[in-house]
């Protein structure tokens, strides 16, 4: 799908959100938005499996028969429907009842079918329940088809219902069905739908230009990122990965089949939802990746907290661009948690650190993480100092690059990324002061692909360059009492230009000469005239 | 009831507050005109230290953070660029962009306002907005007096949660003084404020305490019952001010008043004025349940003595010229209807029964 293609694409679905919302926030619009398309990309890709599987025996209907073919075959042939579901579920990883399909719900919504609610919610739980393998459950929880923002009414409601999917239904119809085109125009519409309200919705949207930095630096090799790319990861986690697209960006990058297992977890319930949604519309298969609704400072996840060290999970990459100085509230427990006890606890203001120990406690020793923070962490005194310091030490910290100001929708100040490792082969800290490299957006900086090249490049071929990208040895940075505010080890202010004075004196001499040869003519010309002469000198 | 504490001064009474006070709250109710401002001011300026830092440099250290009239000229309204500029060598401002108060900020605005804001950390400028235009770039709004005071106030309390949580930025914070909050909000978030601050307040476990002072009853009332702080009322008297403990007495007007009024229902000693403060009271109760008249806040009964009580009284309440300091005694007659009225009050809206005696016994209807 181009990219105007695409941009066309979230315009029409956005002037569908914008026109039928009504007294909806975008918020709550966003949700019935992003679980019709769902539907629809499941339903579209199972029709177009199952035509395939069924090949000749596909029903070729009527111009005018509005019945999906799946629905005619399903009564015709009753005994074969077990064998076929069960074919397609190894294939497909999933199953969808012809009265479920996209088509079938879309024929309801036309006609105005007073029974359409009633379906979609049917729909809706048959295939968290019963259409994978591994059950969804409470993918739709969030979405309320029975809220008073549909309409006060349930006969109001369903006719709501009927004129959005409608609309959905012709909006999207235009535009071609290949695989990608739904994955694309919803992460479009996550990214719309977090610039436009911001409030709530900002803050789990990273921008892709960042997304894209953390996950080719964290899909390199991370003993030797010059030799390049990893052939295969086995595993990555995102512990904040609101709705997964950091996640699905380094599986971009690592190719479908570059990855083991994704892993992400998430606080927000209905971002969690989306997330699950997003991962099965980019094709990832349900058995190839795990999202856990839970806490990732409390640590809820059973899986993280595996005390058997043999069955401890390890993670080949590890992203995450969590809430920025996010307020929680350290205990004497967390104290003596796992992930903190060697290097202490974040502050109650600010969870940032607290955070990043988390992540790099399930970092394996050929990994690497890649995590965007506030620049505070570089420099905030007290107990940050001190996790900083240990990092240091233990040589853990590989790169930090300072990024510029207002990159993202919620937020005016300058982040970082602090890529570390377990183990990591120079000694020095690797400084990229990127802060003055952008495109000036109205509001909000944008990076562009020659930025975000640069960045990488830098990191992977551990470049220097002046005032921009430095190897800073540790003693440096001891003397400097491991603050590790970018400035004090790159900075970007020019020197002033030296001035040549012996150049200057010459123009001027040569200046001086002009003028008085200038004034000698002009004064032969007054006296020509008769006038007096301009005084020299 | 303890005898009041004089002081000579401010400066004396702000030594007082720093030094004799140890609770961890202090809560202070002063009319407007006493010198709440000037207090906290007096408090502040006690808490500055001139130093030398390590390099021997003279600088100035503080231990007070404080919200006053003062705090919302750290800010101006430009009106050519419309922003709200930020004047950021104040201390107030220690922890704005390494702590992201943006994020700290918004989530306390959203509960008072539905105006969204971003903060320009270059140009230490603020920028409000509703909606965005369609490249996502906010649209700039004139915010109105109040939003912007509630703006700040907001900005306060995010920073003051910083220094409650011991945030390093904040550790020179051992005293917060709040002067009245209220008089600068609008009145319908008295509550709100109140208990918003409380929470936070309680949630400390550091060594910070806290003087706040206001005008507003209600205000007050709630950061009491809230707090369970020392509270003092103070007034000026011949130059001098006065300290009085108030001890757990209601300070909240219309509950005073109540309690008066069932006091001299209970004397008899009921009084012509007493119509007024009822009348009052019932007007400042239907318009806190939205209805038209305070009639609507007199019981109404099936049968037609609600008639002739109305009439009665709106005869009464017409004539009310009465005079506080030529008090004249009601007739019998009116009293039974005054002890009706506020009987029937009292038994249809609910107040704490702990501050009131049981309420007299249903008359026999004849």
């Amino acid at each position: 799908m181009t990219k105007e293609e695409l941009s066309q694409l979230g315009k029409t679905l956005w002037a569908i959100a914008d026109d039928l919302r009504g007294a909806m926030n975008a918020d709550d619009f966003r949700d019935y938005m992003l679980s019709f398309l769902f539907l629809r990309y499941l339903s579209d890709n199972y029709e177009a499996a199952a035509k395939k599987e069924l090949g000749p025996d596909y029903p070729k209907l009527q111009e005018d028969d509005r019945r999906t073919p799946l629905a005619v075959w399903y009564a015709a042939n009753t005994e074969d429907i077990p064998d076929l579901e069960k074919q397609m579920r190894r294939k497909m990883h999933y199953v969808i009842h012809p009265d479920y399909l996209w088509s079938s719900i879309y024929e309801r919504a036309r006609t105005q079918d007073a029974e359409l609610l009633q379906t979609l919610q049917r729909g809706f739980k048959y295939i968290e329940n019963e259409s994978f393998a591994s059950a969804f459950q409470g993918l739709f929880s969030e979405l309320n088809l029975h809220s008073e923002k549909l309409g006060r009414t349930p006969v109001d409601r369903n006719k709501k219902l009927c004129a959005i999917i409608t609309k959905v239904a012709e909006g999207i119809a235009q535009f071609s069905t290949d695989s990608d085109i739904l994955g694309d125009a919803y992460e479009y519409l996550i990214g719309q739908f977090a610039a436009g309200s911001g409030k709530k919705a900002g803050e789990f949207y990273t921008p892709q230009s960042l997304s894209t930095i953390l996950s080719r630096i964290v899909t390199l090799d991370s003993q030797e990122p010059a030799t390049g790319k990893k052939r295969k990861l086995s595993c990555v986690l995102d512990f904040a990965c609101g709705s997964g697209s950091l996640l699905l960006n380094v599986r971009k990058q690592m190719g479908t089949h570059g990855i083991g297992m994704i892993y992400g977890q998430e606080k927000n319930i209905t971002t969690y939802n989306l997330a699950r949604m997003n991962m099965l519309l980019h094709g990832v298969k349900d058995s190839g990746f795990q999202i856990h609704h839970g806490d990732s400072l409390i640590n809820d996840w059973d899986m993280l907290s595996e005390m058997n060290p043999a069955k401890k999970v390890k993670c080949d990459a590890i992203v995450a661009n969590p809430p920025f100085s996010y307020r929680w509230e350290p205990n004497e427990a967390l104290g003596e948690d796992f992930r903190f006890k060697s290097h202490g606890l974040a502050p109650k203001s600010a969870a940032d650190f607290a955070f990043l120990l988390h992540g790099f406690h399930f970092l394996s020793d050929e990994g690497t993480m890649a995590i965007i923070l506030p620049h505070g962490v570089l420099f905030r005194g007290g107990v940050e100092s001190r996790i900083r310091t240990k990092l240091l030490k233990d040589g853990h910290i590989d790169t930090v690059i300072g990024l510029p100001a207002n990159l993202f929708f919620s937020t005016g100040i300058p982040v970082c990324i602090l890529v570390l490792k377990k183990c990591k082969k120079p000694d020095d800290v690797l400084f990229i002061n990127a802060s003055e490299y952008f495109e000036k957006g109205k509001r909000q900086n944008q990076l562009l692909p020659e930025h975000i090249d640069n960045i990488v490049e830098t990191y992977q071929y551990r470049k220097e360059e002046e005032r921009y990208a430095r190897r800073v040895e540790m003693a440096e940075i001891e003397k400097n009492d491991y603050n590790l505010n970018i400035s004090r080890y790159v900075s970007t202010a020019m020197s002033e230009q030296q001035i040549d004075l012996g150049a200057v004196n010459h123009k001027l001499v040569a200046l001086e000469e002009k003028i008085v040869a200038a004034t000698q003519k002009h004064n032969g010309f007054l006296e020509e005239l008769g006038l007096p002469p301009l005084p020299l000198g | 009831m303890n005898a009041p504490q004089t002081f000579a001064s401010l400066d004396a009474l702000a030594r007082h507050l720093r030094e004799r006070l140890d609770k961890k709250y202090v809560l202070l109710f002063a009319f407007n005109g006493t010198g709440k401002t000037r207090l906290s001011m007096a408090f502040k300026d006690m808490g500055k230290e001139t130093v030398e830092d390590d390099e021997g440099n003279e600088v100035t250290t503080r231990d007070t953070l404080y919200f006053n009239a003062f705090t919302e000229d750290l800010f101006h309204w430009d009106n050519d660029r419309r922003v709200l500029r930020m004047h950021t060598d104040s201390r107030f401002f220690d922890g704005l962009q390494e702590l992201e108060m943006e994020s700290r900020i918004r989530p306390l605005l959203a509960r008072y306002a539905d105006i969204d804001f971003l903060i320009d950390y270059a140009t230490s400028e603020i920028t409000f907005f509703r909606e965005k235009d369609a490249d996502g770039a906010p649209i700039p709004i004139k915010v109105s007096r109040g939003e912007e005071n509630i703006f700040v106030w907001c900005f306060f309390l995010a920073v003051a949660q910083l220094a409650v949580d011991g945030q390093e930025s904040y550790r020179w914070v051992k005293y917060l003084y709040i002067d009245d909050p209220i008089s600068s909000l609008d009145d319908n978030n008295a509550i709100a404020v109140a208990s918003h601050l409380a929470q936070l307040l309680k949630k400390s476990d550091g060594q910070i305490r806290t003087v706040i002072s206001t005008h507003h009853h209600l205000f007050f009332n709630v950061m009491g019952n809230e707090l369970k702080p020392a509270q003092y009322f103070l007034s000026k008297e011949d130059g001098q001010f006065l300290l009085k403990n108030t001890g757990k007495t209601p300070r909240f007007h219309h509950i005073a008043l109540l309690k008066e009024l069932n006091a001299v229902v209970e004397s008899g000693q009921i009084f012509t004025y007493h119509f007024n403060i009822l009348r009052n009271i019932l007007e400042k109760t239907a318009t806190f349940h939205g209805f038209q008249h305070f009639s609507a806040c007199i019981q109404q009964f099936s049968d037609d003595e609600d008639g002739i009580l109305r009439e009665r009284m709106i005869q009464l309440f017409s004539h009310g010229n009465y005079s506080l300091f030529e008090p004249q005694e009601m007739m019998p007659e009116n009293k039974e209807y005054f002890r009706k009225i506020l009987r029937d009050f009292m038994n249809n809206y609910r107040f704490n029964p702990e501050l009131f005696p049981e309420p007299p016994q249903e008359s026999v209807t004849p």
